[in-house]
């Protein structure tokens, strides 16, 4: 194995990726790199067992195991459009130019995670991508047991340094959706007459919906100090008749005109759009997907995610390290925390693309004035760029203590174990 | 078409049922792959360990849902009192204690439909299917507050249950079995069974029908805990319970098992086994990228085969 030789896999690997994923046409740039790797490297035993394209591209099978269903608007929604963004973008021709061969299971029950895994493996896949949390276990397990196959497990962690540098061939990655709600804050703070925001939650103790409640209740604050916002939690990712009556309730009942959500269907914009129906001006976002057609005129933006690309750049990796058996182009990727993919905004690859951004905002309402359209897009740019964050010190909670000093930034842990409330909530769930 | 009810009962209707439903199955299967070579591989690939561990819940639930439906009593609340012993067992430090705590949490559970039954004449499959919606935020709130594990960081989960081998799952449900037909032979078991006669006939043998009304649903519900705790700790991996996903499913698979099986002990567990194989025949079909909705209906078909065996064991259909 020499040193040269994995350098030059990591420049392909970097090239290959940016090349699909970056102007358009880049496809083929980006895959004949690839196939000039191929034909370079050794092969190890699986990759000779592949099935092969006829210009000799072994493909390698990547299963995917979901815990919703595909058609649920949600969270598995946007894995499977990832999918399918990843099928396309690295099977362009099945025939001649292809890489992957993806396949999923749908609705597949949390504590059964080891059992398909297990399957997909004994079936040929050569890649294994599990997307909920409690699949972290047997998805770990399972890479403890085949470490010729890659695993990547969407929004888990590792316990410790050693189950880290243990499962070589296992990935966790996530992206979160902070920085998208704190500029969707924004404008809710401009849009707002009534000074009151209401927040319609899936989780509200939920570390990862605390923090994004918070961020947009920053942003909110940022351009309005005076606004303040209610919470009202759901129990459940999927609660469309629950969500609606609590985005009711939050502006009959609360004097609500700015509602934002996070929940599975596009229930609460919904009702937001009703409103707008009826002549009061009550607004409302878009969330993980873009559901403007569900609230043409309720819609100021939204934060939506884009698995694809993340998808991309692990197939790649995990690819040419597959055929060339230099496990290290997977593993010791992204360099600031290897295997440990945790995306935002700043890890933007076509910049100001939202469609092509792991995690982005709509296009504004035309409702929204020129002002804040310019200062949100100044903020968004910041974020992009990496030169601002939403949490960004000082900030404070809700009994007034200050949790972010003043100039200082929140850690990956910080942001992921969030517990605490900023200040400017009027009302949350006991 | 009519259902006329038979002078004795048939019981070759239970073995029409089955027929019917591995039927229906193949069926369903040939249609949705459109392809011999891979509905053979669905059909028949299976995983001994998982159909083993399949085959001790459902079947634990199965004998929990026999119990009282041999007593005339209709607990549908199986799924609420597995998800409460469950979480006695993630409360427990080993097996052994996790079994007594589930025994006792699900019973006490089925405490309020068993006493609501016998002296308000409440319906009792209101009040277990009710009560199984609220084991769910119940859970919950265990998950979020006196369970919650720290140690998993963002995420809300509870502790770790205690393992428990297969082996040892297969040992109890055995148990569970010979504890069932052991019963049933004794006085206090036949005037059980007598209870789906009617209470009238429990009350001219001499006995009190409330008390046996209390009894049949109480071990029910027991059992139904033993059979949620045996669930969460013969996982492979993440015996814990999450915020998402508290509720199992198999509640409904051991009610259909039960029916499928003719409300026998030997015919549940035959039942339960070939739920089990359902079970892994839906998997497979998931892993060949089959919609989930088509996976999930071959035990909702199994079931609807298990009631028409229960009318025709009883009836016949006359077409005229």
């Amino acid at each position: 194995m020499s040193t040269t030789r994995r350098d030059w896999l990591k420049v392909v690997a970097s090239f290959a990726t940016g090349a699909v994923l970056g102007a358009a046409g880049g496809y083929y740039a980006g895959l004949q790199s690839i196939k000039t790797a191929v034909e370079k490297t050794t092969t190890s035993p699986t990759v000779a067992e592949a099935p092969k394209t006829q210009i000799g591209l072994p493909k390698m099978k990547i299963h995917f195991i979901y815990v919703g269903p595909v058609g649920d608007y949600g969270w598995t929604y946007a894995h499977e459009q990832g999918r399918i963004f990843l099928e396309k973008t690295l099977c362009p021709d099945p025939d001649k130019w292809c890489i992957v061969e993806t396949s999923k299971a749908e609705e597949v029950k949390e504590e059964q995670a080891y059992s398909y895994v297990k399957n997909a493996v004994s079936g040929g896949a050569h890649m294994v991508i599990t997307t909920s949390y409690g699949f972290m276990d047997g998805t770990k397990k399972a890479a403890a047991e085949h470490p010729d196959r890659f695993f990547a497990h969407c929004s888990g962690y590792f316990k410790d340094q050693q189950e880290w540098s243990r499962l070589q061939n296992f990935a966790e990655y996530f992206i979160d959706l902070y920085e998208a709600y704190y500029l969707n804050g924004i404008v809710a703070g401009k849009m707002t007459k009534t000074n009151r925001l209401g927040y319609v939650a899936a989780f509200p103790k939920l570390p990862e919906i605390i923090r994004h409640m918070n961020a947009f209740l920053i942003g909110a604050r940022e351009v309005n100090p005076n606004v303040q916002m209610d919470v009202v939690g759901l129990g459940a990712w999927y609660a469309p008749e629950n969500a609606t009556r609590a985005a009711q309730a939050l502006v009959d009942i609360n004097g609500v005109d700015v509602l934002a959500f996070t929940e599975d269907t596009p229930a609460v914009l919904r009702v937001a759009e009703d409103y707008q129906k009826q002549g009061k001006k009550v607004w409302s976002f878009s969330h993980y997907s873009d559901m403007s057609q569900y609230g043409p005129n309720a819609n100021l933006t939204g934060q939506i995610v884009n698995w694809g690309p993340l998808y991309v750049e692990m197939a790649i990796r995990a690819y040419l390290a597959w055929i060339s058996g230099e496990l290290s182009i997977w593993s010791e990727w992204p360099p600031e925390r290897p295997r440990d993919y945790w995306w935002s905004m700043k890890n933007s690859y076509a910049y100001y693309d939202y469609k092509k951004n792991p995690t982005d905002i709509l296009p504004l309402n035309p409702a929204v004035p020129d002002e804040v359209r310019k200062y949100v897009e100044e903020r968004r740019r910041q974020i992009i760029e990496g030169v601002w964050d939403p949490f960004t010190g000082p900030v404070r909670d809700m009994q007034g203590k200050v949790r972010v000093p003043d100039r200082t930034r929140l850690s990956k842990d910080e942001l992921y174990n969030m517990d605490w409330y900023v200040e400017g909530y009027r009302q949350l769930p006991p | 078409m009519r259902l006329v009810q038979r002078p004795s009962p048939s019981p070759l209707s239970y073995l029409y049922a089955a027929a019917g439903s591995l039927a229906t199955s193949i069926a369903v299967v040939f249609a949705f792959t459109g392809d011999p070579e891979k509905s053979l591989q669905a059909l028949s690939t299976v995983d001994p360990w998982l159909v083993a561990r399949i085959f001790v819940i459902v079947g634990i639930i199965a004998a929990a849902s026999l119990l009282s439906y041999r007593s005339g009593l209709w607990n549908i609340g199986q799924e609420g009192q597995a998800v409460v012993g469950a979480l006695a067992a993630v409360a427990s430090q080993n097996p052994a204690e996790a079994l007594a705590a589930a025994t006792a949490a699900a019973a006490a559970w089925a405490l309020a439909p068993a006493l609501l039954r016998a002296f308000a004449e409440v319906n009792e499959a209101v009040t277990t299917f009710l009560l199984s919606l609220a084991a769910v935020s119940v859970a919950r709130y265990f998950v979020e507050g006196p369970l919650r594990d720290p140690g998993m960081r963002g995420f809300i989960a509870t502790y770790e249950a205690p393992a428990l081998s297969i082996a040892a799952a297969a040992a109890i449900f055995a148990a569970v079995l010979a504890g069932i037909a052991a019963l049933y032979r004794t006085r206090l078991g036949l005037s059980l069974r007598l209870l789906a006669s009617g209470e009238e006939v429990v009350k001219y043998a001499g006995r009190s029908p409330r008390v046996y009304i209390l009894l049949a649903l109480l071990l029910s519900g027991a059992v139904s805990g033993i059979g949620g705790a045996v669930e969460i700790m013969t996982r492979e991996a993440g015996r814990y319970m999450t915020l998402q996903q508290v509720s199992t499913g198999f509640g409904l698979y051991g009610i259909s098992a039960a029916w499928l099986g003719a409300l026998h002990p030997i015919g549940s567990a035959a039942a339960s086994l070939y739920i089990a194989w359902l079970y892994q025949v839906a998997i497979n079909l998931k892993i060949l990228g089959l919609p989930a909705q088509v996976a999930n209906a071959l035990v909702g078909t199994a079931m609807a085969w298990g009631l028409a065996g229960y009318v025709l064991h009883r009836y016949r259909v006359v077409w005229r």
